[in-house]
């Protein structure tokens, strides 16, 4: 549908800078050039807003980066000192792999669940707008809140814990938020029930454009089911997964509430994340500066592991 | 449409125009948010006669009864002071100090808030002083009179006073009396006696304490209970001494309570799931009897006796090593600040100064459920409190100041808490806490 979309915008770009069939040259370069800067003067407001309101903070917070500010006063520039700390190491490198092992697993497991879902319920399942409506109604929901749920149900008194016993499964119970080897899986359980449908979603819709004639064709040629997604289905929704994916991988890296409703990034940083790590050393640290250059950090690392993914799908989709 | 069409593509000195507002709008913004507070503290302030309003900032109050305790003293004001009229506005408790630093920043903030004493956490009025956000009060005589000579050193910065203290809150265990009272259990004296006490609570099914692993704040209020035995009772001045570099965390008896902290742990004196839980679950537990104990200021004792009616709750302090090493923690540490950049510091400062006032304090501490200054000083009991008699009685001696307040940043309570989240789990040892500790004050304010 993305896809689609770009075109129709590339389409109406073309056809926006279509020379007029005007016999008048000498006017024909004085023209031109009303119709771009007409073009320029109607997104000014935009663009200005966009600078004043996204970019010019960016900076701000970019400029920060290389100060010792507290949030409070007076501060002085100390060069790369922040970025120096953060390369030490320590806390940050047990963040870094933290949201590592969340992005990536929350990119595979939203996509591959989002996709399956997709394809059972995209035509034959009797009551499948209902089945859709359900998984989706989580996306709809505040991440806050439905922590808080999720939370008590992995409390020790908890729902979870009770199930576990009615069943004769005690061995299994456990503090699920409160020990380091099942935080994580935790976390990453509430973050994929939240968005799993918005990525069944994204495939339902890419899958709407696969011909039915086009896969029964492949059926009576004796493609096999695997054939059949392998090269008539997967190729035809490839748009809708370089967008899931990317948006996915996006949200993985900068999960944030979840966590701080969750476990505040504990049992002692067992769950913290670089986003979490900000969150702590620029507010309940005071540590302005080297929270601004982590978050730069941060968003480096999410743009090229976005470029990186962008690369590789469009290359296996050439291949 | 036409119409809408430009005659003209800008020039390049337009251009060149448009570039230099841009850079110039982005600089501006960057240095309007570079800015400090606006220290208008030595200038002259008015006597207000017309009708004002002021605005007075708390952290949510919590503890049910009839509501935020300043509501009381702001209706006793308004009595006498008809012409000025005060708005309470409240902030969630854990993001209040936030809330005040980036109002105090925008010159949005109230005209007189909540502080907390020195500067060992985010609510701290030290560095909002330091950074020209605090009306400087030492020229007010009623300012000086109201903080007491044992707090002096949290209150005092270079001379200059930029807070009042409001009440104390004593650092206690809250226990369920009753709970104690089923399992045979009498006040412990000794922490070895404490631990047997906690292997009879979990033979019955019950646990003696409940934490809250996820919360840094309850955690470390353990410690630092822990700690007025085990480390002040034998050196009162040792944060002095830190302070001079003269010990660190890991070389001294904070080592002690950490290792108690995990002695607690392996004889079952925590909750199941106690590294996991939160503090909502903490109140819960000891009034529904699960546990006899939580670790909280004493004022919230009052609260969980207005919502359990037939409950029997009370107060206590952790015992130390020996019966006379046990020590009550309470510093006038509640406080109040007046906004520098205030639009009616005459009227504020009148309202300060009736909230200073002796019998204001015991009004005002009585409906927090803490305790006045003047009492604390005079050594009067607070009838709600019976347990706290033999510290109150000898405050010189018994009671000690709350550490975290003489810490040079909330990063090194910070530190403690999660540390002790740590030591539940197991992914911690005493040695490296006391370490993060050590690097984080040694980071200084």
């Amino acid at each position: 549908m993305t896809a689609q979309l770009e075109q129709k915008a590339e389409g109406a770009r073309v056809t926006g800078r279509q020379p007029r069939s005007s016999k008048q040259n000498s006017r024909k370069s004085e023209r031109s050039t009303e119709r771009r800067f007409a073009t320029w003067w109607w997104f000014t407001p935009a663009l200005l807003a966009l600078v004043l309101i996204h970019y010019a903070p960016s900076a701000i917070g970019a400029f920060f980066a290389f100060t010792n500010w507290k949030g409070l006063g007076k501060w002085k520039f100390v060069g790369w000192e922040n970025f120096a700390a953060i390369a030490d190491g320590g806390p940050t490198t047990a963040a870094l792999i933290n949201t590592f092992i969340i992005g990536i697993s929350f990119v595979v497991l939203t996509n591959v669940l989002g996709l399956l879902l997709a394809l059972g319920l995209n035509r034959t399942v009797k009551s499948r707008n209902v089945i859709r409506t359900l998984i989706f109604a989580p996306v709809v929901l505040s991440s806050l809140a439905t922590s808080y749920i999720w939370k008590f149900i992995f409390e020790q008194d908890g729902p979870l814990n009770e199930f576990l016993r009615s069943v004769g499964l005690e061995s299994l119970q456990r503090t699920w938020l409160g020990d380091p080897s099942t935080v994580l899986p935790a976390i990453i359980i509430v973050m994929v029930w939240q968005n799993v449908g918005l990525v069944m979603v994204m495939y339902l819709a890419g899958l709407a454009t696969v011909s039915p004639e086009l896969e029964e064709a492949a059926s009576l040629d004796g493609a096999s089911l695997w054939q059949r997604f392998n090269y008539v289905v997967l190729p035809a929704i490839m748009p809708s997964v370089v967008i899931a994916m990317t948006l996915m991988l996006i949200n993985g890296l900068r999960v944030f509430d979840q966590i701080q409703a969750l476990t505040g990034g504990g049992p002692y940083g067992a769950s913290e994340t670089l986003a979490v790590t900000i969150y702590k050393e620029t507010f309940v640290m005071g540590r302005f500066g080297f929270g601004a250059a982590l978050a730069l950090v941060m968003s480096l690392i999410i743009i090229i592991l976005t470029v990186a993914q962008r690369l590789l799908l469009r290359t296996s989709s050439k291949g | 449409m036409k119409g809408h069409i430009m005659k003209k593509a800008p020039s390049p000195a337009g251009r060149r125009f448009l570039s230099v507002a841009a850079l110039a709008s982005v600089t501006a913004l960057a240095l309007s948010a570079c800015g400090g507070g606006d220290t208008n503290s030595n200038a002259p302030i008015a006597e207000e006669t017309g009708p004002v309003e002021i605005t007075l900032a708390t952290p949510a109050f919590t503890g049910g009864g009839s509501g935020n305790p300043y509501l009381t003293l702001i209706d006793a004001f308004k009595a006498k002071n008809p012409n000025i009229t005060v708005k309470l506005v409240e902030s969630p408790n854990d993001q209040h100090g936030q809330t005040m630093r980036t109002q105090l920043q925008a010159g949005n903030a109230p005209d007189i808030f909540y502080v907390t004493a020195g500067r060992g956490n985010n609510q701290s009025f030290a560095s909002l002083a330091e950074a020209g956000y605090l009306q400087d009060l030492t020229d007010q005589k009623w300012a000086a009179d109201a903080i007491p000579a044992s707090a002096k050193n949290l209150y005092y910065d270079d001379d200059k006073v930029f807070a009042v203290p409001a009440d104390l809150a004593p650092i206690t265990m809250l226990q369920n009396t009753g709970v104690l009272k089923q399992l045979g259990l009498q006040e412990p004296a000794t922490l070895d006696e404490l631990i047997t006490q906690c292997k009879t609570a979990r033979a019955a099914g019950k646990s003696y304490f409940a934490v809250a692993g996820t919360s840094g704040a309850n955690t470390g209020l353990q410690a630092m209970q822990l700690a007025a035995s085990l480390v002040y009772a034998k050196d009162p001045q040792w944060d002095a001494k830190r302070a001079k570099k003269e010990t660190t965390f890991a070389d001294s008896d904070w080592k002690k309570v950490l290792e108690q902290i995990v002695k607690f742990k392996d004889a079952g004196c925590y909750q199941d799931g106690a590294a996991g839980a939160g503090f909502d679950q903490l109140f819960p537990s000891v009034a529904q009897g699960k546990v006899a104990a939580a670790f909280a200021p004493a004022g919230a004792v009052a609260a969980l006796r207005a919502q359990v009616k037939d409950g029997s709750f009370d107060v206590a302090v952790l015992p130390g090593e020996k019966a006379e090493d046990s020590r009550l923690i309470a510093s006038p540490g509640n406080a109040l600040a007046v906004n520098a950049a205030g639009k009616h510091k005459g009227s504020t400062l009148k309202f300060l100064e009736f909230l200073a006032q002796p019998a204001n304090q015991d009004a005002l501490a009585k409906a927090n459920g803490n305790v006045s200054v003047t009492s604390a000083l005079s050594g009067t009991v607070p009838e709600q409190f019976p347990l706290l008699e033999p510290y109150f009685s000898e405050p010189e001696k018994k009671i000690v100041t709350q550490p975290n307040y003489l810490w040079p940043n909330s990063g090194v309570y910070d530190s403690l808490g999660t540390g002790i989240q740590g030591l539940l789990t197991g992914q911690a040892t005493p040695d490296q806490v006391l370490k993060t500790m050590d690097e984080q004050y040694d980071r200084g304010a």
